[in-house]
């Protein structure tokens, strides 16, 4: 009975973990000086997602495609939905305006053209988003000797 | 009794249950492993000071690093078994490559640019806000071709090299758009 029951957590932590649709399966490039991904529990961060091919994808919904060419007008509402209602914003002394405070987390392939990701941190800078933290996602070398020279 | 014994002991079986239930337990903890892979981020900043905007910015000694792919640099594609949604498999660059311009220094190895960055992050500037001496803003262009990989790459030498403020400059198009504009040019 209690392994069962043992089984049938495990399952479902299981089925909860394969269901984390913020990641889509791509692969990172390694960084030595990379914080550990720790985000706070219960709290809603945004995540963009950018395949090899530019494909800028957030919880599973395509935001931007290269078929959609110089239109980013979805990939615009996403972000001024993530500055305005997800983000902690706060009164920016320098500029006297009041800026989001929280950071915006880029997920590309190691092999996406840096052009696609220079484009969300553009967009990120229209005046009514002004999104100035962003993160880069990265793998953290898994041994010691990896730690060594930056894998690239 | 000698014959109550022989049968007990013929009646003895081994019950498989919780050797099964451990077997499971081994099976789900591998198949957890294999899902759980460690993530980092490294922190950056856009330009805060961007479009209309009343406030003087004082000016501030930076630190351009300008990524360039070269002509065949970007490398040879080969396809791998990895399939995304949309159908389209992914791909690993064969000998891609890339320099940098440290300012107006090109450098063209991964070790020439640590030792580079780190004679820079010796060189101090005055922070006018904070009237304290630090490290030299940096600014990573890319141009076309250069990919995520590259440009993590720089941060984290940077981070090693200890700069603290790192911004991005705008991107000068993909290698496809590029070669559109060289053809219109024709």
């Amino acid at each position: 009975m209690i392994d069962c029951i043992f089984q049938l957590i495990i399952f479902f932590f299981l089925i909860i973990d394969l269901q984390n649709k913020e990641l889509e399966p791509l692969v990172l490039p390694k960084a030595i000086h990379a914080i550990p991904d720790e985000p706070e529990p219960g709290r809603k961060r945004p995540i963009l997602n950018v395949r090899q091919d530019g494909t800028v994808v957030y919880r599973t919904k395509v935001f931007w495609q290269p078929s959609d060419g110089e239109n980013y007008s979805k990939l615009l509402k996403l972000l001024d939905y993530f500055a305005n209602t997800l983000m902690v914003k706060k009164m920016d002394p320098d500029l006297k305006r009041v800026l989001p405070q929280d950071a915006l987390l880029i997920r590309a392939d190691r092999w996406t053209e840096m052009h696609h990701i220079a484009k969300i941190m553009e967009l990120c800078g229209n005046q009514k988003i002004l999104i100035w933290k962003v993160e880069l996602a990265v793998g953290e070398p898994k041994d010691a000797d990896s730690k060594k020279k930056p894998s690239k | 009794m000698a014959r109550k014994k022989r049968k007990l002991e013929g009646d003895v079986k081994m019950d498989m249950t919780p050797m099964i239930d451990v077997t499971f337990l081994i099976i789900i903890f591998f198949l957890c492993l294999e899902f759980k892979t460690l993530e980092g981020k490294l922190a950056a900043n856009l330009p805060k000071d961007v479009g209309v905007n009343t406030s003087k910015a004082p000016p501030m000694d930076k630190l351009d690093i300008r990524i360039v792919c070269p002509k065949g640099g970007w490398g040879k594609k080969k396809m791998t078994n990895t399939v995304y949604a949309n159908n389209q498999r992914r791909f690993e660059l064969i000998g891609h490559r890339v320099y940098w311009y440290i300012g107006p220094k090109k450098v063209s190895s991964i070790p020439g640019l640590e030792k580079e960055l780190r004679k820079q992050a010796k060189k101090k500037v005055l922070d006018p806000k904070t009237k304290t001496m630090k490290t030299k803003p940096i600014t990573i262009k890319a141009g076309p071709g250069v990919t995520y990989g590259d440009v993590t790459a720089v941060v984290d030498i940077a981070l090693d090299a200890k700069f603290e403020e790192i911004t991005f400059g705008g991107g000068e198009g993909t290698r496809a758009q590029q070669r559109a504009k060289r053809g219109k040019r024709k």
